[in-house]
């Protein structure tokens, strides 16, 4: 049998000894890609003793449990765990904890005592275990110092990498607004990463600042100097990136005025063709109403000369009318 | 080590549009310093596994993956022609 130790950091921004915030933690699968082995581990916690027994079952593979026993803890947030192994236990899970722990392992047994305040848990940052075949000891400064080393690196790999990200972001998104294309991708882009700025350089930067400021000491100056001097550089690319989408929005905010604008126009233009439209069936209703009346005036003047060429003629044959009327009068009453 | 800039075209594309795979392939496309970057980040998750370790991209990476590297459709560009340039056209922004 070979022991194993790990000396785990929880991420606090307070001084107080790690404790458990949960006794179980769900069942879950850690596993990349469907060609690979099933991998589910499940974990139970003993709040006094902060014993911890990870189950694990591989495919299907009969159910295995490891114990890990807390030797230490200090109120800087770490614990050291030891795993006792027998020489029979040989799967991948247990000859990959003979090297160091994975950090999908670790990062599944944070979860015990770390409470997620700047992201979901699925965007935690996967730190590295110190690992060590000799027992840990968090009274020596050795340790200590070579603990501190292996986090404050991760910290120091978070940073460039922002910063990293940031240039060429930066770089993208500056071209693409020169071009006049991606421009609303690129807003979201900025947006995206000053977020993801805000929660480094707000949020993360707590955990780091506690764990230096814990063991000034201890800490290695060219680590110290290389976290401070990427830190400011996200924060100047932060600065400029703030600048820059500040502008776009504003940019984008005339778009407000420019519906307005746009909403007036083709209010104008509808009102002008319905006015015109209007007015042309009023003028062509007009002109026929005027023609009818012109011909409706017509027939009048006509029926009216008719009537006066009617009553010249009456008059003019008046006499013989008149006889003409007379005559079986004068005829019956000679009889 | 070798490090390669997490940018536009390089890592942060290639974890992408790779998805997952093993963690040495990663890092030796990407260098060592570069993947252990992409994991401080939050940016990839590992899994151990019967031939070494395994990695698959985070969801902050592919929230940010999606943003950057999504098609420029007919719907964006005229999103872009009303929203900036018709503006910057009209009243010179």
């Amino acid at each position: 049998m070979s022991s194993y130790f790990y000396a785990l950091w929880i991420p606090q921004f307070k001084e107080g000894e790690p404790y458990a915030r949960k006794s179980r933690l769900d069942k879950a699968e850690l596993r990349d890609r469907d060609e690979d082995p099933e991998l589910w581990v499940s974990g139970e916690i003993e709040n006094n003793t902060l014993l911890i027994r990870l189950a694990y079952t591989i495919d299907k593979n009969p159910q295995r449990t490891l114990v890990f026993q807390k030797t230490e803890s200090s109120k800087e947030g770490f614990i050291v765990y030891k795993l006792n192994l027998n020489d029979n236990e040989n799967d991948f899970l247990c000859n990959r904890l003979r090297t160091t722990m994975p950090k999908a392992i670790y990062h599944y047994l944070k979860e015990f005592f770390h409470e997620h305040q700047f992201h979901n848990c699925g965007d935690d940052s996967l730190l590295e275990a110190y690992f060590s075949e000799d027992q840990i000891n968090l009274n020596d400064d050795n340790h200590l110092r070579s603990i501190l080393r292996t986090y404050l690196q991760s910290y120091i790999y978070k940073y460039e990498g922002c910063v990293s990200l940031c240039r060429d972001r930066l770089y993208y998104v500056t071209k693409n607004i020169n071009d006049g294309v991606r421009i609303s991708d690129s807003h979201d882009v900025l947006k995206m990463m000053i977020d993801n700025n805000q929660i480094v350089l707000d949020g993360e930067s707590m955990y780091c600042d506690f764990l230096i400021n814990s063991f000034p000491y201890l800490v290695d100056q060219n680590q110290l100097h290389r976290i401070y001097a990427q830190r400011n550089e996200l924060a100047r690319y932060d600065d400029r990136m703030q600048r820059l989408e500040s502008t776009l929005t504003s940019q984008k905010s005339l778009k407000i005025g420019w519906i307005g604008f746009l909403a007036s126009l083709i209010g104008a233009v509808v009102g002008v063709a319905v006015s015109l439209f209007l007015g042309q069936c009023s003028s062509s209703e007009l002109e026929n109403g005027v023609s009818t009346i012109r011909k409706d005036i017509q027939l009048i003047e006509a029926y009216d000369s008719l009537s006066n060429q009617n009553i010249l003629l009456i008059k003019q044959n008046q006499d013989s009318i008149l006889k003409l009327l007379n005559k079986p009068t004068t005829k019956k009453l000679r009889q | 080590m070798t490090t390669k800039s997490i940018g536009y075209e390089s890592p942060l594309k290639h974890i992408y549009e790779t998805k997952c795979g093993n963690l040495s392939d990663l890092e030796r496309n990407l260098g060592k310093s570069t993947v252990r970057q992409l994991e401080a980040m939050g940016f990839i998750m590992n899994a151990p596994s019967l031939h070494g370790d395994t990695w698959k991209i985070s969801d902050r990476a592919r929230r940010l993956g999606d943003v950057s590297f999504r098609t420029y459709s007919r719907k964006e560009r005229f999103k872009d022609f009303y929203r900036y340039k018709l503006p910057r056209m009209l009243f010179g922004a």
